[in-house]
Parts: structure tokens; sequence; C-alpha cells
């Protein structure tokens, strides 16, 4: 069945052909080495093999053997093969036997989604382990699997997980028909798989959670959600989602009620700022002073008299620059990754004004953005609000204050146009039930 | 038209709209406070103070630019002013604007100010008062305090400052508002510059735009708790040939209207709280019952004296005459049975004081 010449598998020098041979019979194993664990193939076969004194035997024990499986189909061997499987020819017939090497099941903190007092690891890169850690914190065998692999030529391992009386059918079936109608070559992580199963193509708010978190995955299967574990990232993607999904951080469940009340209003005023205050400080002092006291539309004034350029340039000089200082400090190396911050800093704090580039107000605003946009707990959320502000700015270098409303009309209106799997997207809760006992979020 | 040309023209036509409404906040000057005098050779003087910003404020570093433009009409002689300047004028912020004593008392306000009650960025912001002994000299004044030009005109008005009983205050739409309305007059604080200070302690009341009656520092007292400003102000009474000063807040105030044929009355209920603040001999042990009406008689007989001298002198700011159109059906001819009717108005004024402590003296 192989040519030594053509067959791609022969070119590849990890890949392993043996002849094995006990002085009674011959069987030949074929492996990729760096796919499969030798210690278990010498446990699983050529030690079995070295006892076995006859080829019924030894077929015996194969079949025995946890995943020794007889295949027919020998057109896919390669692909099983791939997979991390041995394939053991004895006597004509085909057997496969599953010896993976263990890949990276090294548990890591979670490191984008933090919290001060919860569970601090995050999921694992290695689907297994992460599709482990949720077992254990729902052991539930209503908790369903499936597996499925994704991208024509990446294959990747990839588990839909839900809770079987939970979830909704129609969701689950639709999210199901998505995946399999995924059309790449090559999958790597969730945030792709949410952008090929979404249907447009102009994406701008998340319709779908991303999290490493595996108590925000057993919470959300618990809620009813639907979980994607990929293989590969640490990442999962939950869906369906609401805004205020994305506004809620794990620590919401174990804090005081609250403290956890204020904490959800400081986030939304965080976003309110982030979008909304260099729009502003465009409007007000180019269009409309009258709506500030007339002591600080002074100083305002005063401030901005070394500037010689108008607000909007100001603005975008300013907002330009961190965001370069943001972007810049996650690409750096986490080494001089800090230079950046250094260099940046100096230059956002006192040089810019010095030079008369911007006011000091001016400075005041980019941090107050920068930092609250930081409040929002899941990442891409705090991206899609890092956008809206240039609009948003555009709208009041052209209409002052009145723009700024419009433009902040506006941006409702699309949130409330959204939907997550038919659900309506911009609304507090879907109305789950309440699971964590705690969470305002899943009380009806 | 094909939708894929139509909406990038319909987004650049929305973007031709704006005009130029787009200036920046240095390259305007704030107009703070407007002074309105008599001109020498036009009718209106009006000056404009312009306050200078400065990124550091200290307390008496105010800066600002005092202009002045005599003009046929206030528009005419603002317009006049723009060539006088290098930045814009802004309005948005002009508190105060300042009537010369010589034009109050001379000329009609109502339609000699028509520029202010059309402007859209003055009419609910601004507040008025008149200037003694003319507006230029109030709008010159420089406080030693003042960190901010304009502030110390301002803040006595707009409550964020002093609290002073003898301040009344008048907003410019409150002025246009009472003007228009049949029976309730308008009144105005009046202002006056001593070089480095403000007094504003005393008010003029007005009838159909004509000043008509002036009051004195202790009648604006009491005006203004009329006024339901709810100051504390300050009652001196004596008891035993002692001066006692009692510091008091009103609880409440309220008037009922009663109209017999030829008796009519006003009667109002006035209930207060007071206590002692400064003594020529201690008051703990005699009898509070005794204080009160001390208190009660002193306060009634100023009441009674100054509403007595608003109705002799024809003038109804406290809206007597507005309750009684609300309180009848004639339509129109209410109005004309009232002015008939207020000359004889006598008032009867029942003041409830409680005494609630001497103070402490540890």
């Amino acid at each position: 069945m192989m040519q030594p010449s053509s067959d791609p598998l022969l070119q590849s020098d990890d890949f392993v052909r043996e002849t094995l041979d006990n002085g009674r019979f011959q069987i030949e194993i074929w492996y990729y080495s760096t796919l499969c664990d030798p210690d278990l193939i010498r446990k699983e076969i050529a030690h079995p093999f070295l006892l076995s004194d006859s080829p019924e035997t030894f077929e015996k024990v194969l079949c025995s053997a946890l995943t020794g499986v007889r295949i027919t189909d020998t057109v896919h061997l390669s692909e099983e093969m791939l997979q991390g499987n041995t394939i053991i020819r004895l006597q004509g017939a085909d057997y496969k036997l599953k010896t993976p090497k263990p890949g990276n099941t090294k548990l890591m903190q979670a490191s984008t989604e933090t919290t001060l007092q919860g569970p601090q690891t995050a999921l694992s890169e290695d689907a297994d382990t992460s599709l482990m850690l949720v077992r254990r914190r729902y052991p539930q065998q209503d908790l369903i699997s499936e597996q499925m692999n994704l991208g024509s030529k990446s294959r990747t391992k990839a588990y839909l997980l839900y809770d079987k009386n939970k979830a909704n059918p129609r969701i689950l079936e639709e999210f199901r028909r998505k995946l399999k109608a995924i059309d790449a070559e090559v999958v790597f992580t969730v945030g792709q798989v949410e952008a090929l199963i979404t249907d447009t193509q102009l994406r701008w708010f998340p319709t779908m959670i991303v999290t490493e978190r595996p108590d925000r995955c057993v919470l959300n299967l618990s809620q009813g959600k639907i979980v994607l574990i990929v293989d590969g990232t640490p990442f999962v993607l939950i869906a369906p989602a609401v805004f205020q999904d994305f506004l809620s951080a794990m620590d919401d469940i174990f804090l005081p009620s609250l403290i956890t009340k204020a904490l959800v209003m400081l986030r939304y005023i965080g976003i309110l700022i982030t979008t909304t205050l260099p729009a502003l400080y465009v409007a007000v002092t180019s269009y409309n002073p009258e709506v500030i006291r007339v002591q600080f539309a002074l100083s305002l004034a005063g401030s901005r008299a070394a500037v010689p350029y108008p607000t909007f340039f100001e603005v975008i000089f300013m907002l330009f620059l961190i965001e370069a200082l943001i972007e810049a400090s996650l690409r750096l190396p986490r080494y001089i990754g800090s230079t950046a911050t250094t260099v940046g800093g100096l230059i956002l704090g006192q040089a810019a004004q010095q030079a008369g580039l911007v006011s000091s107000v001016m400075i005041i605003v980019t941090s107050a953005v920068a930092i609250s946009n930081f409040l929002i707990p899941i990442n891409i959320m705090s991206f899609a609000f890092r956008v809206i502000k240039y609009p948003l700015i555009l709208l009041a270098t052209l209409f002052g204050i009145v723009g700024v409303v419009a433009g902040l009309i506006a941006v409702c209106f699309y949130l409330a146009n959204q939907n997550s799997f038919g659900l309506t997207y911009f609304r507090v809760f879907i109305g789950e039930p309440a699971v964590s006992g705690y969470k305002e979020g899943d009380t009806k | 038209m094909p939708k894929k040309i139509s909406v990038p023209l319909l987004a650049l036509l929305l973007l031709m709209l704006p005009g130029c409404g787009f200036k920046d906040i240095d390259k305007r000057f704030f107009v703070v406070a407007i002074g309105v005098d008599q001109g020498e050779r036009a009718p209106f003087k009006v000056s404009f103070k312009l306050a200078i910003p400065s990124p550091r404020t200290e307390p008496g570093e105010a800066k600002y630019q005092v202009i002045s433009q005599e003009g046929s009409s206030i528009a005419n002689a603002v317009r006049l002013m723009k060539s006088k300047v290098d930045k814009e004028f802004d309005f948005g912020h002009t508190t105060v604007i300042v009537i010369g004593k010589s034009f109050a008392d001379h000329r009609e306000l109502g339609r000699s100010l028509d520029w202010f009650f059309r402007r859209r960025d003055i009419q609910e912001i601004a507040f008025m008062a008149i200037g003694e002994p003319d507006a230029l000299s109030i709008i010159q004044t420089k406080p030693k305090s003042e960190r901010l030009a304009g502030n110390a005109l301002m803040l006595p008005f707009t409550n964020e400052g002093t609290e002073s009983p003898y301040i009344v205050k008048t907003y410019l739409f409150d002025y246009y508002r009472r003007w228009h309305e049949h029976g309730r007059d308008a009144f105005l604080p009046i202002v006056s510059s001593r070089s480095e200070t403000f007094v504003i302690n005393r008010a003029a009341i007005f009838s159909s735009n004509l000043k008509k009656l002036e009051l004195t520092a202790k009648e604006t007292g009491i005006f203004n708790q009329f006024l339901k400003t709810r100051h504390r102000f300050l009652i001196l009474a004596a008891l035993d040939g002692k001066q006692i000063s009692f510091n008091a807040k009103v609880r409440s105030l309220r008037f009922k209207l009663v109209d017999s044929a030829n008796k009519p009355e006003i009667r109002y209920r006035i209930s207060i709280n007071v206590e002692s603040e400064d003594t020529e001999a201690p008051v703990f042990h005699q009898s509070w019952d005794e204080l009160e009406k001390t208190v009660e008689e002193e306060f009634r007989n100023q009441a009674l004296q100054l509403l007595n001298r608003l109705r002799d002198n024809g003038v109804d700011p406290l809206g007597f005459g507005l309750r009684y159109r609300a309180s009848r059906h004639g339509g129109e001819s209410d109005f004309a049975e009232w002015q008939k009717i207020y000359p004889k108005v006598t008032f009867k004024v029942n003041v409830n004081a409680h005494f609630t402590g001497t103070g402490i003296i540890e």
C-alpha cells in the first residue's frame, strides 16, 4: 500500500515504520514518533507481543487493550496516525491503538481575566484537560460533550459542552449546524470560531463570551448555555450571551451584594466615560462651553491657551499615543515591555503638555479614558468600546454636544438591533435560572 | 439613485451642515457681566466685563478687561464692540446684568432690555441687578478675594457663595415673567460698590417696568423672608430694656386673602424658630414664653410696616393680585377689580415663634 518514494508519510523524518519479530511471528507498526508516546507503545504493544506465542493470542491482547480497534477502512490510515494512533499490521489486518503523547496539560494561572478571591487557575490549552476541569466542577451525567474536528486541514479537536436538560434545543441545533458549516482550512482559536459562525462580516460587539475561567464555564453551563472548548487554546466560547454578561466579573458572585451592585454601576459609568469623554471634551471646548461652570471654563481656556491646534487634533493626537502605547505593551516581549510604558508615560504625562501640543485637561481626559476602559471584565468588549469613541469624536467635531448625543443614540440602536442566537442582545438578563444563589444576574 | 452612491453622498451633505459653530474655547472671550447705563451721546452705554483666562488662578489675581460702547440700541453697541476685541464674544456665562441707577430711575426697563430677553444663551442664567452709582463702576470693581473675573459679583446671587438675608435675587427670565404677569411685580437688588467690595443689601420694586420704590436694608431683610428664601435672619428685640438678638428661621409662611365687600384683608400666618444669639443679660432662666412673645411682637411690627409700605406705594411683589386672580372667575376684569381693592386692604400678621435654645456656652 505504500510506495516508498511518493508517499508523503515516508518523507517525514518523524514517521516510524518498524517491523517487530519475536521469533514466532512478525508485526509491523507505523506511527509518528512526535505524536505518540513511546512508553505507551512499549507497554501496550511491544511487551504483549514479546509474550504472545501466536498471532491469534496477540490479536486478542490487542483487542482487549483499552483502545485497540480493528480497522477495515484503510483509506484513512494516515489520518488516524495524525490523531496520535499507532497502526499495527498483523497478518494483513490493520489495528489501531490510541497512543497519544500527552499535550501541554500544565495548568496556568488565569492571566487575562483575574479575580481577587475566586479560583485562580485558567483552563488548559489541552482540550481534554479543560474538559476535565469543567467536569470536576460540574459532575453531572447530563453534561454532554460532543467531540468534533474543526477546520478541513487542521482538524482541530473541539468539544461542544452543554447540560442536556437546560440547554435550549433550538440554539444547540443552530450552534451545531453552524459549527459543521465552518469552511476554513485551519482553526486555532475560539475567537476565530466566533467569527466563522457569525453571519455578518462586519462584527463590532461580541455576541459570544470568550473566557479562560473554568468557573465562568460552569456557571454558564448551569444557566443552560453552550460552551465550545477548542484544543490548543485556554479560551472557550460561550453562547448565547447578553450585553450584561460582558460586564459581569466572576467576583460578582462572591462579593457582598451591595458591593457587587456598586461595582457593576462603576463599570457602566466606566463605559460611559471611555466612550464619551474625548467627544465631550471636543464638544464642550469648541461648541458648548456654556454647559460647564464658568470657573472651569476659564481654567480650561487658560490651559488650552498654549495649544495652537484645534481641539480635535489635540484629542486625536493624544488618543493615538495612548492606543499605540496599549498596543505596544501587548506586542512587546515582556522583558522590554516596561520600556514602552515608561517612555510612553513620560510623553503622555508631562512633555506633551509642556511642548504646547496638548492642554493639561486633555491629559486627564486621556488617562481617564484609558483607565476606565480596563474596567470591562471581558477583553473583547473593552476592545469594542475602544473603537466607539472615534466616530463620536467626529460627530462632536462637526455638531458639538448634539452630535455626541445623536451618536450615542445610534450606538444604542445598533446594540438593540444585535442578537445572539436569536435572543435579544441589548438587555441585562436573559432570565437565567438562579444557580449561584447569589448573583443578581441569575435571579429571575 | 443607487444605494451605493446615495449613502456616502448623504453623509457628505451632512458634513457640510455644521457651519461655523466650531470655535475653540481659547478663541472665545467670556463675557461674565454686562452693564447698561445711560449714554452721553446715545441712549445706551453698554459695558462688558471680559474674563481673561489664565492657567493659574490666585485670589485677587482675577484678570479681566472692561470695554464700553455707546449705541442707539444694545444690539448696535454689541456689534460695535466686536471690532474692539480679538476673540469672539461668548455669552454662555453671562451671569450678571447690571443696570445703572440713573438708567433704572428714568427709563422703563422692559423694552430697553429686549436684546437680553431674546438671547438664548443669556436668558435662563443671568441675574439682574441695579448698580449704584452706575453700572460701569460696579463692573470695574475688583474685590481682593476674587479668583476669577466676575465671581465676586456672581457668587452672592447663585447661592454657591454667601447666603445673606439682605440679598434678593431676580433672574432675567423671572423679571420678564413678572413684567408680563398681572398681579405680581418685579423687584431687583441694588448693588453699590465701595472701592474694593460690593454692598448688596437693598432692593428696588418695579411696577410696569418703572421703578416705584426702594427698600431700606432692614426692609429688604424682612422682604426676603416673605419671598420664602429661608435664609437665617436676625431679629433685634428688647426685653426689660436689655437688647437681645435672635437668630431666626422661617418655618412656614402663608397668607389668606379674605375679601369681604368693604373690608378686604390679607392674613399672614408665620411660624419661625428663634435662638438667642447675643444678649445683654442672661436669658436662660427667663420665661421662654415671654421671650417668644417679644420676638413675635417685634417681627409682627416689622412685617406690618413693610406690607403697609408696599400697599401704600401701589406695588405688589408678593403676588397678592395673582392670588386674587387665581381664585376668581371673572377673567380679565378680575385684575381691574383687584387694583381697586388693593389700596383698601388691611394686613393682619400672626406670628408664632418657637424658642429653640439660648446657644451653648462651654
